[in-house]
C-alpha cells in the first residue's frame, strides 16, 4: 500500500495541469540564468491555448496568446497575425533561443512536432529550416498548406539583440481535428475562444 | 486587429538619442520601476511592458529625469533608419532630415552612416509615463535627434512589421 502511494506521488512530481493541459516542468539544463529566473517569476501567467511538444528534442511548452506579453517567459507565444493552434493554415509560434527553443538548433528534417489543443493532438513533420532577417515577415504569410512555423532569434548564442530569425517549418501529417474556420480572439480572462461577430 | 487597436491607445514617446557625454545615473532601474509602478498610467504600463529588462539607469537633464535604454539599428536606406526598441518591443522606421545626427561613442554621426546591429542610446522622459495619453495617438510618432549645434530636432517615426523578438 505504502509503495503504491509512493509510486503515485513520484509520478506526480514535475507535472502541472493548466486549463486541462498536462504540462511537465521544463528541463532547464541548457537555459540561460536570466530565463530560468523569468520562468520562476511568470510560470503561472495566464490561460494556455495549447501545448507544443517536440519529443525528439525534449521540448514541451505551454502556448500563450501573443497579447500576454510575458508569455514568452513562461512558455512560447502564438503569433497573433497567423492561424490559431487548431486551425488550418500557417500557425506561427515564437520562443526564446535561450530557453524553450534552444534545442531547435540543427533540428533534423522529419522531426515530429505535436500540437495539443482542446480538440486533441495534431502531428507535424519538419520539412524546412531557414534563417531570415528580422524584418522579413514572409514566414508569417499563409501558403495554402497546413503548417506550423517555429520562430526564434538567430544566431543562438549572439550577445545582444540578434539580427536574424531561425524558422522551423513543419507540415501537418495527421488529420485536422477541428476548428477549420478561423476562430475569434482569445478571451484572456477565461482562456476561451470567442466566436466571431457577424 | 486587436493588436492594432491596442497600439492606437498607446502613448507617443519622445526618445532622445543623445543627452550627455558625461552622464551619471541619479537613480537605479529598480528605483525608477518602483516609482513608475506607483505613478504610471495603465496605458504607459502596457506600452512599456518590457521596460524593466531594457533599463540601464536614470539620468537627470536640467531637472528632468530620463530612463536610459537602447535602440538597435535594423536597416539603413538612405536617410531612413529602421530601429528596434527593446523597451517597447517594437520596430519603427524613422525619417530624420539631413540636419539630424546621432551620438555613437561620443561622435556625432549622420543617420545615413549608421550600420545594422549598431546600438544607440535612447533616453525616454519619465514624465511620459505619468501623463494622460490621447486615444488617437500612435505608439511612437517621433524620435528626437541632435543637430550639429546640439539642438534637438524631431524625426517622424512610424511602426513597421517585424518578426517576433525572442531575446
Amino acid at each position: 500500500m505504502k509503495i503504491s502511494v509512493l509510486v503515485v506521488m513520484l509520478c506526480m512530481v514535475g507535472w502541472t495541469t493548466v486549463n486541462g493541459f498536462e504540462i511537465s516542468q521544463p528541463d532547464q539544463s541548457d537555459w540561460s540564468a536570466k530565463r530560468i529566473a523569468s520562468y520562476e517569476e511568470y510560470s503561472d501567467i495566464g490561460p494556455v491555448m495549447a501545448v507544443l511538444r517536440v519529443p525528439g528534442r525534449n521540448i514541451e511548452a505551454a502556448v500563450f496568446p501573443d497579447s500576454l506579453r510575458k508569455g514568452l517567459e513562461a512558455g512560447v507565444a502564438w503569433v497573433g497575425s497567423t492561424s490559431m493552434p487548431g486551425e488550418a493554415g500557417n500557425i506561427a509560434i515564437a520562443g526564446h533561443r535561450d530557453s524553450f527553443f534552444r534545442r531547435l538548433e540543427n533540428v533534423p528534417m522529419g522531426t515530429l512536432i505535436e500540437l495539443e489543443t482542446d480538440a486533441g493532438v495534431e502531428l507535424y513533420e519538419v520539412d524546412k529550416v531557414s534563417i531570415v532577417d528580422a524584418l522579413d515577415v514572409s514566414p508569417l504569410d499563409q501558403t495554402g498548406e497546413d503548417v506550423i512555423s517555429l520562430i526564434t532569434c538567430h544566431p543562438f548564442y549572439y550577445e545582444g539583440y540578434a539580427p536574424d530569425r531561425y524558422v522551423v517549418r513543419a507540415r501537418r501529417v495527421s488529420p485536422l481535428l477541428s476548428m477549420t474556420e478561423p476562430a475569434g480572439p482569445v478571451d484572456e480572462s477565461s482562456g476561451l475562444v470567442l466566436t466571431k461577430e457577424e | 486587429m486587436k493588436k492594432v487597436a491596442a497600439i492606437a491607445l498607446l502613448a507617443s514617446v519622445f526618445a532622445v538619442p543623445a543627452i550627455a557625454q558625461d552622464q551619471e545615473y541619479v537613480m537605479t532601474c529598480d528605483e525608477v520601476m518602483t516609482k513608475l509602478n506607483r505613478e504610471a498610467t495603465a496605458e504607459a504600463k502596457e506600452r512599456f511592458a518590457d521596460f524593466k529588462g531594457s533599463c540601464m539607469g536614470v539620468v537627470d537633464r536640467d531637472g528632468a529625469l530620463f530612463v536610459h535604454t537602447k535602440m538597435v539599428v535594423r536597416r539603413v536606406s538612405g536617410n531612413t533608419v529602421t530601429l528596434y526598441l527593446p523597451a517597447t518591443d517594437s520596430t519603427v522606421r524613422v525619417r530624420p532630415d539631413s540636419n539630424s545626427r546621432v551620438m555613437i561613442e561620443g561622435r556625432k554621426v549622420r543617420p545615413r552612416n549608421l550600420s545594422p546591429r549598431q546600438e544607440l542610446d535612447l533616453y525616454v522622459s519619465v514624465d511620459r509615463f505619468t501623463q494622460p495619453i490621447p486615444a488617437d495617438e500612435p505608439m511612437i510618432n517621433e524620435v528626437m535627434m541632435l543637430t550639429e549645434g546640439d539642438d534637438l530636432v524631431a524625426a517622424p517615426a512610424e511602426e513597421v512589421q517585424a518578426m517576433p523578438t525572442t531575446g
